[in-house]
Formats: C-alpha cells, structure tokens, sequence
C-alpha cells in the first residue's frame, strides 16, 4: 500500500523491539467472537490512475455542461486560480488546529486576517473564524443571542433561507425556546407590522437575512429600532456576502452573520463551506467558534493565539413549526418551448462567461419582455424593476400572468420534495405575497416563485 | 544540547506584515473580463440608502503580492507533510494527493446542490457508495454524510436516540458518559436536552461494570462511549457494557473519534453499538485544514435509520440516485444541503485506494507503531495505564513534573527537535497526560528519532529543567502571551 511508509523488515523490528510476538497479539485485547472472521465488501484497492478514472467518471454524470442559474445560498463565482495555488500549501491544508501557536502562526495570523475582513465587510466590531456554514452560523448566532439576552424567544422571518431554518428548527427543538415566524409583506420583505406585535420584553432576537432568500434587502434599520425598543437583538444573516461590496453593511444589526462560500470556495455540491460570524465588541466573550488574537511573544514580537476559550453551546429550545420542504419540478432544456421545464440549457460546449450572459439576457427578455429587467454582468448583476424593495445581484420580473414557454413552474404534481421555493408556492398554502401582482425577483436569494414557483437563479460569475 | 537535536535545523522565513500593510490604494489582485451588456450604475440601482461607497480599509495587492504574502505564511506552519505529527486522539495521517486532485474536478467541485437530480447522478453516486462503504466498514446498516464535523456528528446521534425513544414513549433524561470522554460529548447531550451522569474507569481505565449497572435505570437513555476510549484501550467488555444498557431500554451511542484501530478488524455493529459517528478527517484521511472542513457522519442500526437527518440518499429500482426528503420521523437538518460532499469525495478516494486488505494493514501499522512508541519510552515516562495500546499511548509527566517540568513545557521542547508535541493534559482521568499518536504514517525512522528526542528531554529535565521549561527556541516567536490575549482582546487590525 503506497500510503504506508514502512517495509516488512521495519514491521518485524518494531514487534521485536516492543516485545511481541506478532501482530496478532496486539489485537489480543478485542475479544476474538468480536473479530471480524471475513474480508469486508469494499471496493480497491485502485492505482492512482484507476482512481482519477472513477471519479472522472462520476464527473462526466454531472451538470458541467449546463448553464446553471441556481443560487439559493451556494454561488458558482469564478475562483481565481490562485486559490488553489495557495490552498495547495501542505504546510497549510495538513496542519492541525493551531493550539501550539508557536508553529502556527501561518493559519493563525490568516485567521486573524479573516476576521479582520470579515468585520471590515459586514461593519462589525468583532468577527470569529469559523464556522461550518451559513445554516450553522445561524444557529450559532441565535444560541449567542439567546445566551446574551437570558430571554426564550426568537422572531425569525421566513425570508431566510428555509434551510438554514430548518437547520436553528433541529437545534433548538429540546429547549425551552419558541420560534416564531415573521411573513413577509408583498415587498418581499419583513413584514414591519407585523415585526412590532410579535416582539416583546421575551424576544431575544429578530433574525432576518439580506440580501433575502428573494435577493431582496431588508430594511435592517427599520428592523433594529423594533427590536432594539424591546432590548432585543438583530441577527442579520447574509448568504451572500459577495454583496458586501456594494450594499452599505447592516450596522445597526447587533451579530451579521452567514455563509461566506463565494469568496473563493467551489460549491461543491453544497459543501465545504464557509460560516462567518461577526458582532459588536460588548458580546465577544459570548462568541461561538474559534478566536485569534493579537499577542506578544517574550520579545515582544507580535504574534497570534486562539483565545477566548469557546462557550460551551447550552441551551433549551422549545418546538419549531418548520415545515417539510416542499417540491420543486423537473429540470430540463429552456431553448426549447416545453413547459414544466427548467431555466437550464443543454450546450454542447462549455460556455465562456460572456455566452452565458449573452444567454441569460435573452432567456430573461423572453420570459419578460425587453424591458421588463434589465441585466448586468460582472460581479454580480444588478437588475431592478418596479419593486419597493430594493434588489441586489439579480433581477426584477412583474406581473407574469401566464407561464411563458420554457419556463418551469415548481407547484405542479408534488412528487419529491425540494428545499426550496417552496414557502411560497400556492400549495404551500402560504397567503402573503404570493398573489400581489407586484414583481418578484430573482437572484441572488436562488430560486424565487412567480405566481406559483417560477425558478430562475441568480447568475454571478 | 545542540548536538541532540536530530530533525530541526534553522531555516530562513521570512517577516511578513499582515495583508493590510501591505496594501497600496488602486492595486488589484483580480481583473474581471470587460462588460458585455450595459452597464448599471450601481448606487442608482440600489438608491442612496443602500449604496455602499467604498469598505474602510480593504486591502489592495497585487496577485503576486498574495501569493508572497500566504506562501510566507505557509512556512511558518507545521503540517503533515513537514513531519510527525504525533497528535493523540486526532490522527494526524497523511493526506494523499489524489484525493485533493478528485475533489477538485469540474463536476465533483462544480455541481449546485440544487441541481436537478437527473444532472448530478455522479454526485449522487459518490454520496451513495460512501455511506455504502462506511456502513460496511463499521456493519451499521445506515449512514449520514450531512453532520459537518464530529461534533455535530455526536449531536445527531444524540438526536436519533431520543427521536427514537421518545417515540416508544420516553425520551428519558440522561445520558452515561465514562470519565474518560472527548469534551464534546457532554455539549452534544446537553443540547438534545439530556443530562450528562458520569461514569468511572476502573483500574484498567476502562468502564466500571459495576458502576454502570448502579447507573443504568429506566431513566437513562443511553450510554456514550469511545471505544477504544481515550486511553487507546479496547473496552473489552464492550459486549457486556452492550447488553446492561439494552437491558434497560437504553441505546449506546460509540464515538468513532478512534475508529482507526478497528477498520477492517472489529465492526461495531458487531459488539452491540446502535449509533455512532465517524470523523473522515481522522479514520478517512480528509485534511484537517488548519481546523475544518471535517464531516462526522453518522452510522446507525436499521431501526434508527427512520430518524436520520433528510434528506437521504437512495438508489432507485432502475439504478438511478434520488434525494429522499419524505422522512416525517426524521430529526430534521442539521447543515443545508446535503453535508460537505468534498470530503465525501476525498474519502471514498482513500477507501479506493486501499481496498479491504489496504485498509487492515493500515490499522495494523496505526496500532504497531503506537505499541512500539509505548515500549520505547516507559522506562523515562509513567505509564499509568500498562498494558498493550491500541492506536496510541499515554503517559503521564509525574516524573517529570517532580522537577517542575509539565507536560506542556515536554512538548514545547519537542518543536526544537522538529517534531509537533503530542496531545498534552488529555484525557483528564490521567493527571498530566502525554497522549501520543503515531498514526500509520509514521516511518520507523521517523519514529526512532522522535524516541530520541523524547528520550533527550527526560535527561533535560533531570540535568537542566530551567532550560526545558523556556522552549521552544527555534521558533520564530517563542512562547506567546495568552494571558493578555485574553483579557484585553485585540481580534482585529485597525489602521
């Protein structure tokens, strides 16, 4: 086996050595009706070429071909081929934990770096690193607020990615913390008076996301006087953060936090990403997840250390009317007029990034006629149509009576369930905002329903 | 002392600020392809109110000046791929290149999670037959690739146990955990809404039958276990310790943290375990990365399969993969999307290249080198725990700590002998624990020079302990203030 450094005769010294007889005897300790009598059905073992072959091939299955528009919490950004340069250090990728700070400083002084601009983005005093994902820095943020505020119950909007809902719904279910839901107005936002009456002198935190699961921004200093007359907190969760670049930061917000996979992590099929969170300086000893801080050696040179040992993660929550995911239809080819059909195409190419600007632009005119959105390439698109609340990285549609060719409509026969779209789709039995005649957008919060679930995503490039 | 010190030498680093002193206004690492379609301006599109104009103090480099700066920072890590990284419990082993390679081909790395199932079949596969593979390995009949890390691998497994429980009428209200357990065992209790009872180690630093049978009632729901525990000692009486709980109507949960002593030798299935997770940044050679991304799956009997986090992978009659989200006992998400597929992908490489027989031999150098590393040193070190390791061993510095010496200034001059220190005051039922962990990755070679050096500062310790205790002293910092770190934090850089 390639991966094994030691040769028969090291074998046979070392037993020698450590007084045994054979390998056998090592194992002595597993009672022998415990030990497996059979060889286990596994594949391999492969040479490395026959390995690059499987995989290969599983890549070949894939949707490489296709222009994906999807977004919904994970975007398929260009990364510059640096990344990988860098990533590709060993000394980086195959070091551990940086407890013994004096040979890790490499990770501990980028981490230091990462927080730094993690709160130079999203206008915070104090930034962690990390957390597993966006869904999971949510969850944090909300037990942090929860663990500040020594209150039990929690506003959360519906305009939050319904995963990372479903995701707070698992975690805080065995303790005594109710969740309550904020539905949005036909802005496509959170509904404000309703915000007012689900607050009070229990709530620890409203949580909103922005730009929201439509890729509509939410009015977070609006949001911050409700919560903050109450001594609740904001949680303001960002998806993509990518918008950081040009929305002005939700400083009003107590803890922004999120995923930060499109700075330069694949999407990979949902995962590894990144979570970020980040918060005002007065709550830093109740931060979840690693620290790094500045430090002097016995020098005097400046040097990093993890601190602020972690807060064990407590706490009791009460039920959580989450529900199910509902569906979402079936792909297939939009060139070609068929209903029930997805916002993908079928290239026999790989398309080069102006292509498929080129292709979005003439999909989103046909769908909306040539005034109806108006679209931008780069970091990013910027669209913007008759709707009060405003949009980033995506674009507006209005008042689409009937399905347009090539278009796939997400409430048809249920059949499987989908993560998303579904909190608005007329089965779903949600009421507000779905018969508005307003315009919906689509973008960077993913997938967004028109009148019953039309799924385009957002492009970034 | 210079003359002992075998694997470290010196090596030129360089000094390098941090990236925000480096930046210089209008510099760029990146240019993006130029615009074909009309521009927008964005503080129109957005209005005043939500324009933002610029980011106080972002940095702007060159890409030249990125790659410098983290390629310095690089080198003032230590990794696998520098040397023995003798971590006990984390299983530092060698990460092979084809899996970084796999992960990161266009359609593995590539793929929305949200893509329709018909278009990411590939994906879909790699998922399924991980978790086949996995379910193989330990004889569980049920995988979850989605739990992110051990951790929250541990809290899913928590959670099945009382979704599982609660729906036979009791929840029930606490959890048994040996003394011996990792630190987040009681944090994943206490968050499924248990109580943690503590359990003591006998004098063979294994379960107490005894003690646990007094603790084993109709309120207890389970019993978290490592096995082989923390010691690196097979709880040999698993079988029994199985069948107490389950008298009772508990359910044991195993903590596959140390599942590398077992791969292709015991399945835990096989000595009475209902759930349990694995860490593929452990057993399943996934990088560690400096902390993360790891990914706990969790392993369950047939009957807990229903409680699973949704949605689930399956393979249709017809061959094909689909996401199954219709799981109305499920305990519901506990990451969005389906966990971190990459490390999936990196997995099952590992697994590929190594097939069954790979596999064995892997475990059984892991346990060889750990028992050879033992017998070497306990003739300088206490070894509270005499008997053979599994896959590693730990000492105790009571000898050492006579002098005023601890367990923690051992390690710290361990760096100037070229090796990363070894896990230090762990597990807590040993008082000043040297915890070692070879791993498989070890060279005989490699291994007889960290025995050196360990051999080197017991005589330090004896001749000069103020010398030891003032390690590290090739560092490029030495040792590092913790103590005003955390009182007056400074967690950012400000201009």
């Amino acid at each position: 086996m390639r991966y094994l450094p030691n040769s028969a005769a090291d074998r046979s010294a070392m037993l020698r050595a450590s007084g045994h007889r054979d390998i056998a005897e090592l194992f002595d300790q597993i009672p022998g009706e415990l030990k497996l009598q059979k060889a286990l059905n596994l594949p391999g073992p492969l040479s490395e070429q026959e390995i690059l072959e499987f995989f290969q091939q599983a890549a070949n299955e894939s949707s490489r071909e296709y222009v994906s528009l999807l977004g919904a919490g994970a975007y398929s950004h260009y990364r510059p081929v640096a990344i990988d340069a860098l990533l590709s250090r060993g000394e980086f990728f195959t070091a551990y934990t940086p407890y013994q700070a004096e040979i890790s400083q490499g990770t501990l002084q980028a981490m230091f770096e990462f927080q730094t601009l993690m709160t130079q983005l999203t206008g915070m005093d104090v930034g962690n690193a990390s957390l597993y994902d966006g869904s999971t820095a949510t969850t944090e943020a909300v037990l942090m607020a929860l663990r500040i505020t020594r209150r039990s119950r929690v506003v959360l909007a519906r305009t939050v990615h319904p995963e990372y809902r479903e995701v707070l719904g698992t975690f805080v279910r065995h303790q005594n913390i109710q969740l309550v839901e904020n539905p949005y107005a036909p802005s496509g936002q959170v509904d404000l008076a309703q915000l007012e009456s689900q607050v009070s002198a229990e709530t620890a935190a409203v949580v909103i996301q922005s730009p929201n699961f439509f890729g509509v921004l939410e009015r977070a200093r609006e949001i911050a006087e409700i919560a903050h007359r109450a001594g609740a907190l904001l949680i303001v969760s960002i998806a993509e953060p990518l918008s950081l670049g040009l929305v002005a930061p939700p400083v009003d917000a107590d803890i922004v936090c999120g995923e930060a996979q499109s700075f330069g992590v694949s999407v990979a099929f949902g995962g590894p990403f990144v979570g970020f969170l980040t918060a005002r300086e007065k709550f830093v000893r109740q931060m979840p997840g690693r620290l790094v801080g500045q430090t002097v050696d016995t020098e005097g040179r400046r040097g990093f250390v993890l601190t602020l040992a972690t807060q064990p993660i407590a706490v009791r929550v009460g039920g959580d009317d989450i529900p199910l995911p509902a569906r979402q239809g079936r792909p297939a080819e939009a060139g070609r007029a068929q209903p029930r059909q997805g916002a993908l195409r079928r290239t026999t190419t790989p398309l080069g990034s102006r292509r498929r600007h080129a292709l979005l632009r003439t999909t989103l005119q046909r769908i909306c006629g040539e005034d109806a959105a108006e679209f931008s390439a780069g970091s990013g698109g910027i669209a913007r149509g008759e709707n009060p609340g405003r949009l980033t990285s995506g674009a507006l549609l209005s008042g689409i009576e009937e399905p347009p060719p090539g278009v796939r409509y997400g409430n048809g026969q249920p059949r499987r369930a989908r993560p998303h779209g579904e909190y608005l789709s007329p089965a779903s039995g949600e009421s507000r905002g779905r018969d508005s005649g307003r315009g919906i957008p689509i973008g960077a919060g993913g997938t967004t329903p028109i009148r019953g679930g039309l799924r385009i995503i957002g492009v970034s490039t | 002392m210079e003359n002992r010190i075998r694997e470290a030498r010196p090596h030129v680093t360089r000094n390098e600020n941090l990236i925000f002193e480096r930046s210089t206004p209008g510099k760029s690492g990146v240019d993006l392809p130029p615009l074909d379609v009309p521009a927008v301006a964005a503080e129109q599109a957005l209005g005043k109110e939500f324009f933002r104009e610029d980011i106080q103090g972002f940095p702007e480099v060159s890409e030249l000046e990125v790659i410098r700066h983290f390629t310095r920072l690089s080198t003032w890590n230590y990794g696998v791929d520098t040397g023995l990284y003798p971590l006990g419990s984390c299983t530092m082993k060698y990460n092979p290149r084809i899996n970084e390679v796999v992960a990161r081909l266009d359609g593995m790395a590539t793929d929305h999670p949200y893509a329709p199932e018909d278009l990411v079949q590939g994906c879909l596969r790699v998922l399924h037959e991980t978790a086949r593979c996995l379910a193989e390995i330990t004889g569980m009949d049920a995988v979850s690739l989605q739990p992110a890390a051990g951790a929250e691998g541990e809290l899913t497994g928590i959670l099945t146990i009382r979704a599982c429980l609660a729906e036979r009428g009791n929840p029930r209200q606490y959890i048994l955990i040996p003394d011996s357990a990792h630190g987040t065992n009681p944090a994943s209790v206490s968050i499924s809404g248990y109580e943690v009872r503590n359990l003591k180690s006998n004098a063979r630093g294994c379960v107490d039958l005894a003690d646990l049978e007094r603790a084993m009632n109709e309120d207890v729901a389970g019993l978290m276990l490592t096995n082989p525990n923390t010691l690196g000692i097979f709880e040999s009486q698993i079988r029994e310790i199985a069948d107490l709980v389950h008298a009772k109507g508990g359910l044991v949960y195993m903590d596959g943290a140390n599942m590398n002593a077992l791969v292709c030798v015991a399945r835990p299935a096989d000595f009475g375990v209902d759930v349990m997770h694995l860490n593929l940044h452990k057993t399943f050679t996934t990088p560690h990365g400096g902390g993360g991304p790891g990914s706990g799956p969790v392993a369950v009997k047939k009957f807990l399969e229903p409680y699973l986090p949704s949605p689930t992978v399956e393979q249709a009659s017809d061959g094909t993969y689909r996401l199954n989200y219709d799981r109305p006992k499920s305990i519901g998400r506990v990451r969005a999307f389906f966990g971190n597929f990459g490390m999936a992908v990196r997995a099952l490489a590992y697994i590929l290249a190594n097939g069954p027989e790979g596999l064995r031999q892997t475990t059984e150098d892991a346990v060889l080198n750990a028992n050879y590393v033992m017998s070497q040193l306990k003739d300088l070190y206490e070894l509270p725990y005499d008997q053979p390791c599994m896959h590693e061993c730990v000492f105790s510095d009571r000898r050492q700590a006579a002098r005023g010496v601890r367990t923690g200034d051992i390690a710290k001059r361990l760096i100037d002998y070229g090796f990363h220190p070894y896990t230090t005051s762990f597990p807590l039922i040993v008082p000043g624990a040297l915890m070692i962990e070879p791993t498989e990755s070890a060279a005989k070679a490699e291994l007889d020079a960290f025995i050196d050096a360990m051999r080197a500062i017991a005589q330090e310790v004896e001749e000069n302990p103020e010398f030891v205790l003032k390690a590290p002293y090739t560092t490029r910092v030495t040792r590092l203030d913790e103590a005003t770190a955390a009182r007056r934090p400074v967690l950012r850089w400000k201009s």
